[in-house]
């Protein structure tokens, strides 16, 4: 079972939890082991969310490492109000989004070439690659929303918690999302 | 009447909630009734299957490789010596999570004056020399040896890849040529180059097509531009 499928379930979610809330507690009292131990914890998960949310690679990195400095400096604050999994998340999506407001416009769209869909059904590969530049076309709000329900697997509450958002805003990015998704795969598979 | 619009009240619900159904955050025993339309409604059961699709493919490992470790040790050197490093340009801990950060100082009104003279010198400087270049005749032969310079990509735009391990030398400078790239950095964590371009990519359409011609590569695991402002 990988991290991102024992974040996904909710038992495993609750175990992950506590070990987590143990990690902060120790970061809190300035040990930088556990703050090592969480960091790599986190790092990879991070790192999909922030690419999926900025785009760029250079970003993510700066961001990953921006948001475990406010947790080292606060992880005394944390109160267990969520899940660490949805404190931490909320963190690197606000930063994300300061870093973008710094960073500028978005890189140079490349337009993908496509070819017509083949007589069998598209390829678990293919889908992988659609998605991606379909995903890019997104709405930021509806993207991060996508990536994390279907990537990390959180709740529409925790969700919202993330963004900072009512739950009922929540429903309606990913129900946009996923009717955006369908057209846009539908058009890159090409016609039937 | 009274099914069809329990049956469309469940459709909408249903329409709502396969997202938290497909992720696994709305339990398998939960609202039965909802998982029965879902199992009777075609569109319903259609929509429930592409989003189990969708999951699937996102939560597929991509080619990349982040440097975990690495950027661990910056972290740390921040940590252990918070004055050296840079504060996080603006609080993103929330409302109750403010980080302490210091109140913006002016600087003094001498300081500030000296400043702008500065910046008025080295305007003057920059009209000088640029006409003194426009005079001198810029079109001097580009003949490059040894111990030419080499040109310069600093203003030019800028691309992140990721190469095979596998490539070869050859198989390098063979893709540089076609690309029109240039290595001007790297390699840094995870083995990421920085390329610049020659002449002429400062439009978005040759830049496009020099990405596309670096992507189309399959030596080239990851190829993405960076921004104006970062180096």
């Amino acid at each position: 079972m990988t991290l991102a499928e024992q974040d996904a379930s909710p038992a495993g979610g609750r175990s992950n939890d506590a070990r987590e809330c143990a990690l902060l507690v120790r970061i809190a009292g300035r040990d930088s082991a556990a703050m090592k131990e969480l960091y790599l914890l986190y790092h990879r998960r991070l790192a999909r969310f922030l690419m999926r949310l900025t785009t760029r690679y250079d970003l993510a990195e700066e961001i990953i490492n921006d948001t475990f400095w406010v947790v080292w400096q606060h992880a005394g604050d944390f109160r267990g109000a969520s899940r660490v999994s949805t404190w931490i998340l909320g963190i690197a999506y606000r930063r994300g989004l300061k870093t973008l407001r710094y960073a500028g416009p978005p890189p140079v769209d490349i337009e993908v070439e496509t070819e017509p869909a083949a007589d069998e059904p598209a390829r678990q590969e293919e889908l992988n690659e659609w998605l991606d530049v379909a995903l890019r076309r997104l709405p930021l709000e509806q993207r991060t929303a996508i990536e994390l329900a279907y990537h990390l697997g959180h709740s529409c509450e925790e969700i919202a918690s993330i963004m900072q958002c009512p739950v009922n805003t929540v429903k309606t990015r990913m129900f946009h999302a996923r009717r955006k998704l369908k057209t846009l795969l539908t058009t890159l598979a090409g016609p039937d | 009447m009274k099914l069809r619009s329990k049956r469309s009240a469940l459709h909408s619900r249903a329409e709502q909630l396969i997202p938290w159904l497909v992720n696994g955050s709305i339990p398998a025993e939960a609202d039965p009734a909802l998982r029965e339309h879902i199992a009777a409604c075609a569109q319903c059961l259609e929509d429930y299957d592409e989003q189990l699709r969708v999951r699937a493919a996102m939560r597929a490992e991509g080619p990349l490789v982040f440097a975990a470790e690495s950027s661990y040790q910056k972290l740390l050197a921040r940590i252990q010596n918070p004055d050296a490093g840079r504060e996080p340009r603006a609080s993103a801990a929330g409302p109750d999570l403010l980080p302490v950060t210091n109140p913006v100082r002016r600087a003094p009104p001498v300081v500030r004056w000296l400043a702008a003279a500065v910046i008025v010198q080295a305007f003057a400087i920059g009209v000088g020399a640029w006409m003194w270049h426009s005079s001198s005749g810029a079109s001097s032969a580009r003949y490059v040896t040894l111990t030419s310079a080499s040109p310069s990509y600093e203003s030019g735009p800028r691309v992140r890849v990721l190469f095979r391990t596998e490539l070869s030398v050859g198989g390098l400078q063979t893709l540089l040529q076609g690309a029109g790239a240039h290595i001007i950095d790297g390699p840094a964590d995870g083995d990421v180059y920085t390329l610049g371009f020659a002449p002429p990519a400062a439009s978005s359409a040759v830049l496009a097509q020099r990405m596309a011609a670096l992507r189309a590569n399959p030596a080239v695991l990851f190829a993405e531009p960076v921004q104006n402002g970062v180096r």
